[in-house]
């Protein structure tokens, strides 16, 4: 993958919320790259700034109280956050274009679904009215949406909530974006209309070889769909790598421990399941050093007072973990 | 069927219908048939889920089997006596050994009382305590979900979803109920989180001998904590049995397909290829015969005129599908 050509590249991003109880250091990236044509997982608890780093790479913190304090976002060898709102509006929806978790809220319940998707192929793809409707009605079709002409008439209340979904991701995918950030898509929705997306999900990466930034909090979700995985935890990752190193043969105690946490039915007999100590961190005052070491089993003294770098111990796999700081490459 | 002494919930042609209305005068136009014949044997100290998509009637039938919503037809028996016969006094009696923990922990605690008077109100409306004695209790089951004491002064909005969560299953075990129903006590947390929900309850249960009711559409958790399960569709059980032969031996196609649904945490295992097709048909009309046959894969002639009974396959397992009616 190393070989494939970066599309996106995040480094040292830190982004906080000015409060008033003080700051929040939402994120805090070092390094992350993602390759053209690549699904990366962006998997961790809730509040743990996936979502932040997802409307960072859009410039779509809002300014106050969010503030990005440093760091560079490279996109197709530009730095977005040096661009102005102007030069935003034409990436967003055409080259880097996003799908929320909730599609009843994200759609606008006061156009037609037509309308909506036409409107984003209008304005970036410079087609007329004729045109647009046909290219939205192909989408329509590419997402498996039945009666696409129906479709185009419809509000978003007249269809379900799979369906809705659906929209979305043919109106993320109609100006065949570059990057598809995607945050909890299927969180909303039933199992079996997740599986029903998240099928349709993986078709399409085939078909359109658009990377994908897929955020989730569901291991199991993500598992699915990625080709590597980023584990966050407290605005920093921890652990990256691909899907197969990660799942089974996790390395950073955070991860170890969260995937150990998910309930199975080998483990009834156990009757208790391992879970973590303590609570996530208040992200206000940060724990010095490793963020993690006030809930970690294996906290050493280094632990409490230095930051922790990431270490590639296998081929692609990078942990920030004191634990494998001396010869980690051997482990 | 198991002896009937170790049965505490039971239920015979559990039916709710709701009225749709519509026009000025509220005409009633319709019917949506939430939970449709449902019999149900839930033993005591066993841990019974119920399973199924968004609008298939788990969560009425919860609230049903707890007469919280009353029932169109059937029988609720609990502890051997009919529910549905008792009057409102003798219900509130009854009252003290059933209690619910809601999905929503945010919905679900009043925002302007304290967290010491959400507790403590289920035990001043059922014993007369003075208040030392409450408060002493208060504090007792505020240790018992792993809360604080001084937590009793605090008002909801201080507490993250997990705690909020704990409260909830505070204020249901604060009479010593002998049944509790969990209506996706976990659906709004985190795994990290949830895994400590789930190791409270599995130790109360332990402590206070309850007999539990998860309903849920996470089948991770299902299959860990339950002893046995009922799918549900449309507001009927397509099938019923253990834990351990629901997921090595799924009988039922709508339990094959939503079993093959599941997402599993391993990059290699990926999800079936015969994902279940179209969605839930509304349950205002539903489909003729058996309920599942425009989405079924086996679907025949008979499925479409004929209903199919739930019938036992062997060793308490039970399905209702044309397949297996000889």
């Amino acid at each position: 993958m190393q070989s494939k050509k970066s599309l996106l590249e995040i480094k040292k991003l830190r982004v906080h919320f000015h409060t008033y109880e003080g700051v929040v250091e939402a994120v805090d990236i070092d390094d992350f790259k993602l390759s053209m044509g690549e699904v990366v997982g962006l998997v961790g608890e809730s509040g743990c700034g996936k979502s932040t780093t997802a409307l960072a790479i859009l410039k779509l913190i809002p300014i106050p109280p969010g503030k990005i304090e440093n760091g560079s976002i490279i996109f197709g060898g530009e730095d977005l956050l040096k661009k102005d709102d102007l030069a935003m509006g034409e990436i967003r929806g055409g080259k880097i274009s996003m799908i929320f978790q909730n599609p009843t809220t994200s759609l606008n319940p006061v156009f037609t679904c037509g309308e909506q998707i036409t409107r984003v192929i209008r304005l970036h793809q410079k087609l007329g009215k004729e045109e647009s409707e046909k290219k939205a009605a192909e989408m329509f079709n590419i997402v498996r949406l039945p009666d696409p002409k129906r479709i185009m008439k419809s509000y978003p209340h007249e269809l379900s909530v799979g369906m809705r979904q659906r929209v979305m991701i043919a109106i993320a995918l109609s100006c065949n974006p570059d990057l598809l950030i995607a945050d909890e898509p299927t969180t909303a929705l039933d199992v079996t209309i997740q599986a029903q997306v998240l099928k349709l999900m993986v078709e399409l990466r085939r078909k359109i070889n658009t990377a994908i930034l897929y955020i989730t909090h569901d291991l199991a979700v993500a598992a699915q769909i990625c080709d590597r995985i980023a584990v966050m935890y407290a605005g920093s990752i921890v652990e990256i790598g691909y899907a197969k190193d990660i799942y089974k043969n996790p390395k950073h105690p955070y991860t170890i421990s969260l995937m150990r946490s998910i309930p199975r039915r080998e483990m009834r007999k156990e009757k208790l399941l391992p879970v973590i100590k303590g609570g996530v961190s208040d992200l206000i005052n940060p724990p010095a050093g490793c963020r993690f070491h006030p809930r970690c089993e294996s906290c050493m003294e280094i632990c409490k007072k230095e930051k922790t770098r990431s270490l590639e111990i296998e081929d692609g796999h990078l942990v920030s973990c004191f634990l494998y700081s001396d010869g980690g490459r051997k482990s | 069927m198991a002896n009937e002494k170790e049965i505490l919930v039971k239920t015979e042609g559990l039916k709710k219908y709701f009225a749709v209305k519509t026009g000025l005068f509220s005409r009633r136009i319709n019917w949506v048939r939430a939970v449709d014949g449902v019999n149900l044997s839930i033993k005591k100290g066993e841990n019974f889920g119920i399973v199924g998509e968004s609008g298939c009637g788990k969560t009425t039938l919860g609230r049903t089997i707890l007469r919280l919503i009353e029932p169109t037809a059937g029988k609720i028996f609990f502890d051997g006596r009919n529910i549905l016969t008792l009057n409102d006094k003798e219900m509130i009696g009854l009252r003290r050994r059933m209690q619910i923990v809601f999905q929503d922990p945010y919905g679900s605690l009043d925002p302007r009382m304290t967290i010491g008077s959400i507790i403590g109100e289920p035990i001043s409306a059922h014993f007369k305590l003075n208040r030392s004695r409450k408060t002493e209790r208060i504090f007792e089951l505020l240790n018992l979900v792993g809360l604080e004491e001084e937590h009793a002064k605090r008002y909801p909005h201080e507490f993250s979803g997990g705690q909020r969560q704990r409260i909830g299953i505070a204020r249901a075990i604060a009479l010593n109920p002998d049944f509790v129903v969990l209506d996706e006590p976990t659906s709004s947390l985190d795994v990290s989180v949830q895994a400590k929900i789930l190791n409270l309850l599995v130790e109360l249960q332990r402590k206070l001998n309850l007999t539990c009711l998860f309903i849920s559409h996470d089948l991770s958790l299902v299959q860990y904590v339950c002893d046995r399960i009922a799918v549900v569709y449309l507001g009927k059980v397509v099938e019923n049995c253990g834990v351990d032969e629901i997921f090595e031996k799924p009988l039922h196609p709508y339990t094959q397909a939503l079993f093959e649904a599941i997402p599993v945490p391993d990059p290699e295992q990926k999800i079936g290829e015969v994902v279940l097709k179209g969605v839930v048909p509304s349950a205002q009309n539903p489909p003729s015969g058996c309920r599942f046959h425009p989405r079924c894969r086996f679907s025949k002639e008979i499925c479409r005129k004929k209903e199919p009974l739930l019938i036992n396959v062997g060793g308490e397992h039970f399905v209702s599908c044309h397949k297996f009616i000889k």
